[in-house]
């Protein structure tokens, strides 16, 4: 209609404002500043250097925030100064020490059975330690939930996740709990943890012949199979656009299309660039659910997993078994040695 | 590629550089605080700090360099001993021969005025004669690496110092160890006769005060029903030192498939009996002021030690004895016998029945 000024003063009709400009992805509302996803803090700066000579994209920032985040790294200090204060007791205070016997320093658990160790040296630094890297670690599991959350997308990610934080639980906690004893728990330290792994494999009989164990390495090597193979194939046909993986899973191009084909001739059959990653994801969580069963296995299953094997034809025996042994305490009635060859009584 | 791809890889290499060149700097002012047991010199570079010099031998062995921690085992079971803090590191010390005599707390037999030439105030070496004393104290000289000052007071020979009690101790400890323990091992140990015995320089090679180099004795360990993982790394860690102190590993002694079942190998014999030898000699020859005595006192890291007094052949080949079960190192022993075809009782359904079996046993019906 025509243009006029109404006896207010406003200007009725005439060319209208364009509509508003679409927000990008996650930008923060323009009327009250406020965000979608929550609060994000930190400036951007980039570092164009870093563009292509690091692995990484050259932009730094902004974090995202979340009340479990908060908490995570809260809990996440805490524990770093306890286990400080740990390893510099052990050093007697000389921070020069502590650097030269970085790998040596180690914070053990308690003796005894569960509950609190009565004092920080008996082991309560460990239990401080692992308690407040665990609260940590539970936090920032919640931080992905939330964080997945507000981008509305499906919590695949936390819940790839949850199976090492179990795998951590069951060496950390549950398979402890079980025995009765937080001393079968890892003590903290580069070679007090690799003498851990050492100890904790003697005990139970040699875990080669644990089959989770067993397991657990095929998904291992699958994983790293899978790593290099998806990793080669996207960076060998870059040039050809197949590294913009979301729109290749709308609809394919040519450099995914040439990828399928190759493992297609390769091996016969192929992914698509969506369940690639499924696969991807598959593989890292069978690794993580064999290690977590195979960490509760022991005691349920077999006290020695050498026998376990001897006994259900895995592993050749080399000699006589002496099974009271395996018991760990002396028995009023011996038991007599178990020759090669004869059943288990 | 432009000059500020190279940037990158420059600083780091610069940093590197810088670095090098630190450290001869650093070594200086660390060695300033390093404590010198013996007299030697404890080592030059940063890359060998974790080298030590053996006193008295001149060889490096891993083994790191505690500085100003006296306290030895901060990390919890480690078998890592380290030099001895210099207060002790003298030992008893050398006589001072300025020191007026007490005859009063002196035994009877020596003499307030000494005369060379006869024998007093001998308890331990009776059956030589003065030659042959003199002779064994030359020998000592050169076990020890000290002078006649050093246990004597050169003014009356025959005067007790506490060095000289000390050593008597010693020698009773030498002479039991030997007729005890190193020769009835002969029948352990069939294949290699013990052609020499324990002397002065089995242990001292050359230094009157030896550093302890592995702080853990095994012999704690055995009948040890351990519970937990913590427990057994314990036993780990004296298994190593002793490992380390012979020169071997782990398979010299154990079948690796599996430590604890597998426990009745011909060689646990001869090793337990060394594990109560060493408990011995540190509980009952020698006095608390000694630091413990472990396998590497004698071994210092070989498996048949060449300072043997007498030793017949120091390439006396020692094989391993877990990787040769057929040697019959145990006769008798129902145990320790695997049951080998040779043996006169061969067993049936292990390699006998299924030889060419690659699965392993037929199981449990």
């Amino acid at each position: 209609m025509a243009t006029y000024i109404d006896p207010y003063g406003i200007r009725v009709g005439g060319p209208q404002p364009l509509p508003p400009k679409p927000l990008e992805y996650a930008e923060p509302n323009p009327i009250d500043g406020s965000d979608p996803l929550g609060v994000r803090i930190g400036k951007p700066f980039r570092i164009p250097f870093l563009q292509d000579n690091l692995l990484i994209d050259a932009q730094f920032g902004t974090f995202w925030l979340g009340t479990f985040g908060v908490l995570s790294i809260g809990f996440f200090f805490a524990g770093l100064i306890m286990w400080a204060g740990a390893c510099l007791e052990q050093v007697h205070g000389h921070l020069e020490l502590f650097f030269q016997y970085f790998a040596n320093v180690q914070i053990l658990p308690p003796d005894g059975g569960l509950g609190y160790a009565p004092t920080l040296e008996s082991g309560g630094w460990w239990q401080w330690c692992v308690g407040l890297f665990a609260l940590s670690v539970l936090c920032w599991l919640g931080r992905c939930f939330e964080h997945c959350r507000r981008h509305k997308w499906r919590p695949w990610l936390p819940f790839g996740f949850i199976v090492p934080i179990m795998w951590m639980g069951a060496v950390y906690f549950f398979h402890p709990v079980l025995m009765g004893t937080w001393a079968e728990a890892p003590q903290l330290g580069w070679y007090g943890d690799l003498d851990w792994a050492n100890n904790f494999s003697i005990r139970w009989g040699n875990f080669y012949y644990n089959p989770f164990h067993q397991w657990a390495i095929a998904s291992l090597f699958g994983s790293s199979l899978l790593i290099g193979a998806h990793a080669g194939t996207i960076l060998a046909t870059a040039a050809e656009g197949s590294h913009h993986e979301v729109a290749e899973i709308k609809e394919l191009h040519s450099g995914s299309i040439k990828a399928m084909l190759f493992w297609k001739w390769t091996m016969g059959f192929n992914a698509t660039p969506k369940s690639i990653h499924v696969w991807l994801w598959a593989f890292p969580a069978a690794l993580g659910t064999a290690c977590f069963c195979g960490i509760m296995a022991n005691g349920i299953f077999t006290d020695n997993w050498y026998v376990w094997g001897v006994d259900h034809g895995t592993v050749k025996q080399y000699g006589p078994i002496s099974r009271d042994a395996i018991l760990h305490r002396p028995l009023a009635v011996p038991i007599e040695v178990d020759q090669p060859g004869l059943p288990r009584p | 590629m432009s000059l500020r791809r190279l940037l990158g890889p420059l600083v780091i290499v610069a940093v590197l550089v810088f670095a090098g060149a630190l450290q001869p700097l650093l070594d200086k002012a660390r060695a300033d605080t390093i404590n010198i047991s013996g007299g030697q010199d404890p080592g030059p570079t940063a890359i060998q700090t974790r080298v030590q010099t053996v006193i008295g031998q001149g060889k490096r062995t891993w083994v790191p360099n505690q500085q100003s921690v006296t306290a030895l085992t901060p990390f919890l079971g480690t078998p890592y001993g380290g030099p001895i803090p210099p207060d002790q590191a003298k030992g008893v010390g050398p006589v001072d021969q300025n020191a007026a005599l007490d005859f009063s707390t002196q035994p009877k037999s020596v003499p307030h005025s000494y005369a060379p030439g006869r024998v007093y105030n001998v308890q331990v070496l009776k059956k030589y004669d003065y030659a042959g004393l003199v002779g064994q104290m030359a020998y000592f000289t050169q076990a020890l690496g000290v002078q006649c000052t050093y246990c004597h007071n050169v003014k009356n020979y025959a005067y007790d110092t506490p060095t000289k009690l000390l050593a008597r101790n010693m020698l009773q400890a030498t002479v039991a160890i030997n007729d005890s323990w190193v020769t009835p091992d002969k029948s352990v140990v069939p294949t290699q006769a013990v052609t020499g015995a324990v002397g002065c320089a089995t242990c001292h090679r050359g230094s009157p005060r030896i550093d302890v180099h592995f702080n853990i004795v095994p012999v704690q360990y055995v009948q040890y029903h351990y519970k937990t993982t913590k427990q057994l790394g314990y036993v780990y860690n004296a298994m190593y030192g002793v490992a380390r102190s012979l020169g071997v590993n782990c398979l010299f002694c154990h079948n690796t498939a599996d430590f604890i079942t597998l426990r009745y190998y011909p060689t646990n014999k001869l090793a337990l009996r060394m594990f109560y030898m060493v408990d011995q000699i540190n509980h009952h020859y020698f006095p608390p002021s000694v630091k413990a005595v472990t396998c590497y006192t004698c071994h210092q890291g070989e498996k048949w030690p060449s300072a043997l007094v007498k030793a017949g052949d120091d390439q006396t080949p020692v094989q391993s004895f877990a990787l040769q079960p057929d040697k019959h190192y145990n006769p008798g022993d129902p145990v320790a016998m695997n049951g080998n075809a040779r043996n006169h009782e061969p067993l049936n359904g292990w390699d006998t029945l299924y030889p060419d079996r690659f699965w392993g046993s037929p199981g449990v019906p």
